[in-house]
């Protein structure tokens, strides 16, 4: 019999759905008290799923796969409120200015390319993600949807909202 | 779809992976039309970022995950072996006649005759007749008795006279 690489992939979304995804409810809760706010909640959780998902292979190696899920929605929620804390999510091509070869120049040497990513990254966390399962790893929005166990329409939701924003601050800056 | 079309339907984040590669050639080619040149950098970065993860590809991880397939196929089949058989044994242990039957001394009898004279042999051994605990009794009849009781009250009044 021949294993092929999507068939191992199907078994692994499936162990991780047995395994890891079964957590959800109680990683919610534990979200929401931390953050005392439902989507910023919701969006935690889903962004624990995707970090377990990329280190699923290393998962069997951990004693209690909820105690280190927990740990990673714990220091997600701490990340998320010190960044409320010290920072607001600017809204327009000033954020990009900070760093050390800023947008013009970059625009200025063609290295548009450059801008992008730069934007990319300044993106909250779980829309960093979701752009880059779909447009570079190439996962479909159904399977995104599975790995962190929620709806497909927010994942598209949040997709679009990605790329709307990356296409904005984009334009605001080459403008 | 045009190129427009399919832009809108990749903003809304509703373009299928296909799509998305019709968009990512497109804007990888020469002629892009100006009004969509804005674009190319940003399909020209999943494209870099494309290429940089595809080298980066780890293979040994494959054989890892081969591991852990056949390790969960034996243990599968394993496991069902283990049920199957406890199951039968337990059947066996528990359940070796079926209709009627009486087990005695661990064995299994379902035929009635046997039953009953098995269960008549028991019962005799703890039943005893009369004769077993009244030996001395039974051989006298109720006469013969009154007579010696009166000839033993008798020899007592003698005896004192």
């Amino acid at each position: 019999m021949s294993v092929t690489p999507s068939n191992v992939y199907t078994m692994e979304l499936e162990t991780f759905k047995t395994t890891v995804l079964p957590l959800r409810e109680k990683l919610l809760k534990f979200s929401l008290k931390m953050t005392n706010e439902g989507a910023d909640a919701e969006d935690i959780v889903q962004e624990a799923f995707l970090k377990l998902w990329y280190i699923r292979e290393k998962l069997d190696g951990y004693n209690s796969v909820e105690a280190l899920s927990v740990q990673v929605v714990k220091n997600l929620c701490l990340d998320r409120l010190r960044a409320k804390h010290t920072d607001r999510m600017p809204e327009n091509g000033e954020m990009l200015l900070a760093d050390t070869s800023s947008p013009e120049v970059l625009l200025e040497q063609q290295d548009t390319v450059e801008v992008i990513r730069r934007i990319i990254e300044k993106l909250p966390t779980l829309q960093q993600s979701i752009i880059r399962m779909k447009d570079v790893e190439g996962y479909e929005l159904f399977e995104i949807a599975e790995i962190t166990g929620t709806q497909v329409e927010a994942v598209r939701v949040n997709l679009s909202r990605a790329r709307k924003k990356v296409r904005e601050q984009f334009l605001m800056i080459n403008r | 779809m045009n190129i427009d079309d399919l832009l809108a339907k990749y903003f809304e984040g509703e373009t299928s992976a296909e799509e998305e590669r019709t968009l990512r050639r497109f804007f990888s080619e020469g002629d892009v039309p100006e009004e969509l040149a804005v674009y190319k950098p940003l399909f020209g970065y999943f494209d870099q970022e494309r290429e940089r993860s595809e080298t980066k590809k780890v293979i040994p991880l494959r054989n890892v995950k081969h591991r852990f397939y056949w390790l969960s196929a034996i243990a599968a089949c394993l496991l069902t072996a283990f049920m199957v058989g406890k199951y039968y044994f337990a059947a066996q242990d528990s359940y070796p006649c079926s209709g009627n039957y009486v087990i005695i001394n661990g064995q299994c009898y379902s035929d009635p005759e046997k039953v009953r004279s098995m269960a008549l042999v028991a019962l005799q051994e703890v039943s005893s007749t009369p004769d077993e605990y009244l030996p001395a009794i039974s051989d006298l009849s109720d006469e013969q008795i009154f007579e010696n009781q009166l000839k033993e009250l008798g020899n007592i009044l003698g005896d004192e006279e």
